[in-house]
């Protein structure tokens, strides 16, 4: 019973684990673009994830802005560059430029007290990645590309998935730090007015825009995720690695109920003697099996809680919704169910006659 | 036969295969009245448990035919058989074969929890039925917890509690001291005189031809002798 429960408490573990994971991914991947106050977004042809950017021309911006129902038209701009930290070390950073007008969540170096003025050379990095990046105050001068920036402060809640930290400034500022300039772009977003139809604008700029892409902010978000879910396999590994819990926990449970199931053999002939039904003998089985899953499932849903965390720590964009623990436990109890079969068919052909051996 | 809720006519039974193969029933034909203690006797290899397997539709007989309470079962299927045996035919055994993890009242209940009726419509009968065999301070004990002859009670009772017209024991009191033994094989007694039910006992327990209006002796498979 105790090694049972354990099993199943280990595989529910592991599934809450790896769907924390998964779900993490999911929104870390949809992050940036969900920090936008967007409707549509103008992206080059062939951009597969807001991560992976490429560029585009910057005057498209002026003829978005033409289009009627467009309220306003923001820059995005998204590079690699040389991080230098104090010590003279250097790492790759992912450089995300905006103009103020992307969003008010959308991390952005606002002068102090301004939402539309920028702090000039400012950068804003995620307090997760502080420590790598060996920022131990704000503000804090270091270069990037080696130009002289300084970290203004940090934020939270933008830690990147890519093993690259996420680093932002003001668009003028990335496009310098680039070297990419002004006149280049890597998406443009667009806020529709209200009395407009969003649809509509967007066919209108796909008109106006032939060479780029016009996507509705679902639809981005979305191919970003399923980018990196799908394309990269990073989906599939935490899949694989929850199915193999799966897997695991269900090969625990039917060892068990089994050899459960043939200790009770004489039980079991006695209630078929007595006149069980089959099905009567089936929800006893069934019953031992959920019962393993319930004490597991349970135990080992209170232990990812906590591991959840802890992981948070080191994995700062894992995510455990609460509705993710009844999720895996219907898949748990019917890991449970599924491996009650054999000892079904094995209680079900036990002969009530051995009754009468002593 | 008129009066006999249970009936065997020219049964023949093998038991396993080849060269293994054994015949434990040769031609046995029995009935066994109703309001009657039926004994059957013999020694160890002669038949017995074979019949009362045959009598509890739980081994079907190759050749003859097994009636019970005026229904004719030698063919049905093992869905049917299990149905017969709930609504006919209780059953006590050598070895009690109460279940250890339950207490004395949840063991009878479970007999009728078998049969579909809740736990909570049940209740105050199987409480009934145990307080009838002089269990009333045991109800709530494990098996483990009493003696051979109370354990024997709970069994009855869990047995009596769906109201077979038929009962069948196994060496009922082969597990009991005398006394004890004495003391059940009395409650059966009662059972048959009460209810006008069909008691058939297997036994080697001399003592209990004094409480059979029928003895029955098997040997080698055959009915070898007649009491009544």
């Amino acid at each position: 019973m105790v090694v049972t429960s354990l099993g199943v408490a280990f595989a529910v573990f592991l599934m809450i684990f790896q769907g924390s994971l998964l779900i993490g991914f999911l929104k870390a991947a949809g992050k940036i673009i969900n920090a936008t106050d967007s409707d549509l977004w103008i992206t080059p042809r062939g951009v597969v994830c807001f991560d992976f950017a490429s560029t585009m021309d910057g005057r498209f911006k002026d003829i978005a802005q033409g289009v009627p129902g467009v309220e306003s038209v923001s820059r995005v701009s998204v590079s690699f560059v040389s991080y230098r930290m104090p010590d003279g070390q250097q790492r790759i950073v992912v450089l995300i430029g905006a103009d103020p007008s992307v969003g008010p969540i959308f991390p952005f170096p606002y002068l102090r007290g301004s939402l539309r003025a920028t702090e000039p050379e400012a950068i804003l990095v995620d307090e997760t990645n502080a420590r790598e990046l060996e920022i131990f105050a704000t503000p804090q001068d270091v270069e990037i590309n080696g130009m002289r920036a300084h970290i203004a402060s940090t934020v939270t809640g933008f830690s990147s998935f890519l093993g690259s930290p996420y680093a932002f400034s003001s668009f003028e500022d990335a496009g310098r730090y680039s070297g990419l300039g002004n006149d280049k772009v890597a998406y443009l977003t667009v806020r529709v007015a209200k009395a407009y139809d969003v649809n509509g604008v967007r066919a209108q700029l796909a008109s106006e825009l032939p060479e780029v892409n016009v996507w509705t902010h679902a639809e981005f978000e979305h191919r970003s995720q399923l980018y990196w879910v799908g394309q990269t396999g990073a989906g599939a590994a935490i899949l694989t690695a929850a199915f193999l819990a799966f897997l695991i926990g269900l090969v625990l449970v039917s060892q068990t109920v089994y050899a459960t199931t043939l200790e009770r053999l004489e039980e079991f002939a006695t209630l078929k003697a007595l006149g069980a039904s089959k099905g009567f003998v089936a929800n006893i089985v069934v019953a031992q099996a959920l019962a393993f899953g319930v004490a597991g499932g349970s135990l080992g849903a209170l232990l990812a809680i906590p591991a959840v965390q802890f992981a948070q720590k080191a994995v700062a964009w894992i995510y455990l919704p609460l509705w993710l623990i009844p999720a895996v436990l219907v898949p748990a109890f019917a890991m449970c169910v599924l491996a009650s079969i054999v000892s079904i068919r094995t209680a079900l052909s036990v002969e009530p006659a051995r009754v009468f051996r002593v | 036969m008129s009066d006999c809720q249970l009936s065997v006519d020219g049964i023949n039974v093998t038991l396993g295969k080849g060269e293994a193969s054994v015949r434990a029933l040769k031609d046995v034909s029995l009935a066994f009245p109703a309001g009657a203690v039926t004994l059957i006797m013999g020694p160890s290899g002669s038949g017995k448990t074979t019949l009362l397997s045959v009598l509890g539709c739980l081994l079907k007989p190759q050749d003859g035919r097994v009636l019970v309470s005026g229904k004719e079962i030698t063919g049905l299927p093992e869905d049917e058989l299990t149905n017969i045996r709930r609504e006919h035919i209780g059953f006590v055994f050598q070895a009690f074969r109460l279940f250890d993890s339950l207490s004395a009242l949840d063991n009878v209940v479970l007999a009728l929890e078998v049969c579909g009726k809740r736990r909570r419509d049940v209740m105050a009968k199987a409480e009934k039925y145990l307080d009838d065999l002089g269990l009333s301070g045991k109800k709530h004990l494990k098996p483990d917890e009493m003696s051979g002859g109370e354990k024997q009670r709970v069994a009855i009772a869990r047995a009596l509690v769906r109201e077979p017209k038929i009962l069948l024991a196994d060496e009922p009191t082969a597990s009991l001291d005398s006394k004890a033994g004495e003391a059940i094989a009395g409650i059966l007694r009662d059972i048959a005189d009460v209810g006008q039910r069909t008691v058939v006992i297997v036994s080697h327990d001399e003592r209990l031809r004094g409480f059979a209006e029928n003895v029955v002796s098997l040997r080698d498979g055959k009915v070898a002798e007649r009491l009544n």
